[in-house]
């Protein structure tokens, strides 16, 4: 994500979507919002999830940024051989809220140079909780000097 | 129904006048006109946190009509029309005369702007309307107390009530906060027992009452329906 957007924006998205997805009545919100209007039914897109979600940067200028970045998200690999990142996260968000139980969501990165795809795992990624999550992780590197 | 209709209709209610009440009115406006230069018309500008959670709401209050059948609708709190474009966008089909109404003319006039060219949606400056629909709703009027004394602001609850019953021949919907949101100021929400809003909407007002309350938000709706209607 260092090409298109700021790492303070990073953390920003980072922890409005972590706090959107986290247990409890957050949680259920948005388990009721799929249910209701399909949100990560493919209906919309991530981009689009995530203005009528309000998961944006507050800067206007990172917030077209990001939304490059999330449609591009369509050009990258993902743990499911042939899927997009894109598609691969609709699919994680979908089949959790579908779930009789549905687990908070962490969202993290990894370096593109590991791994370039989008993986969905499941894990104790907070230490200090013994809460499992659906974990998805998207591929970043670094800015070049010239971005 | 012309806006001025609706903003000569100062006396309508005689119980809801009032300096007080007026003052609460005047501070409403002067709020949601600054939110609005603000946000612009986003959900933010009219203090919701995102157009998901306002259309979840907006499902949540429209339990109260009929989506099969024709029927008229006053929004009241309107603010820049986010229920009429809810409405045009995910019930196509509806056959509704609707009328919003805002104590901000800078909300009616955006929401006029946002809605311009459809002969079933009009919008109005003012507190109520003299004529009754089938329906009223109020999505979020009174959660943000304004640093007004909580007694003042049941006043202005029971005044809005009041309204909504009148303005409602077959019924009304309203929403409540339940909890303030983690990064809400204290004491600036305000979060009623349930409780208190259904028995006065039941033995004040005649209306039968049901309580939506598990709707994955901190909040409930009353679906307040007139004894007799259909």
């Amino acid at each position: 994500m260092g090409d298109f957007v700021k790492d303070d924006t990073v953390n920003e998205i980072q922890h409005q979507r972590n706090s959107r997805f986290r247990s409890g009545q957050p949680l259920q919100e948005m388990v009721q919002i799929h249910k209701e209007f399909g949100l990560f039914s493919g209906k919309y897109s991530l981009k689009q999830a995530s203005m009528i979600l309000n998961i944006v940067p507050s800067d206007l200028d990172e917030r077209s940024r990001m939304f490059i970045f999330l449609d591009k998200l369509k050009e990258y690999a993902s743990d499911i051989e042939g899927m997009s990142g894109h598609d691969r996260i609709l699919k994680a968000y979908r089949e959790d809220l579908e779930s009789d139980t549905p687990l908070p969501v962490y969202h993290t990165y990894h370096r593109y140079a590991d791994n370039r795809g989008v993986s969905v795992t499941r894990g104790r990624p907070i230490v200090y909780e013994s809460q499992e999550y659906l974990v998805i992780s998207l591929p970043t590197r670094p800015a070049t000097k010239s971005s | 129904m012309t806006s001025e209709a609706v903003e000569g209709n100062a006396d309508a209610s005689p119980r809801l006048a009032g300096f007080a009440l007026d003052e609460v009115r005047a501070h409403i406006e002067r709020y949601y006109a600054a939110k609005l230069a603000r946000h612009g018309a986003t959900a933010l500008g009219v203090d919701w946190s995102c157009t998901a959670t306002q259309w979840l709401r907006f499902v949540q209050l429209l339990r109260i009509c009929p989506l099969e059948r024709p029927f008229s609708l006053i929004d009241l709190g309107c603010g820049y029309g986010a229920l009429a474009e809810f409405l045009v966008e995910h019930h196509p089909e509806a056959r509704i005369q609707y009328l919003g109404i805002d104590l901000s003319h800078a909300m009616v006039c955006e929401a006029r702007r946002r809605l311009r060219g459809k002969p079933s949606i009009r919008f109005a400056v003012g507190r109520n309307s003299p004529y009754p629909a089938d329906y009223a709703v109020a999505s979020g009027i009174m959660n943000v107390m304004l640093g007004h004394s909580l007694s003042l602001w049941e006043s202005f609850v029971r005044a809005m009530l009041l309204d909504l019953n009148r303005m409602g021949r077959r019924g009304f919907a309203v929403n409540f906060l339940t909890a303030p949101s983690p990064d809400a100021i204290p004491g600036q929400l305000y979060c009623p027992d349930p409780a208190v809003w259904v028995r006065f909407c039941e033995d004040e007002l005649g209306c039968s009452v049901e309580l939506l309350g598990n709707y994955g938000m901190r909040e409930f709706t009353l679906l307040a329906r007139s004894r007799g209607s259909a």
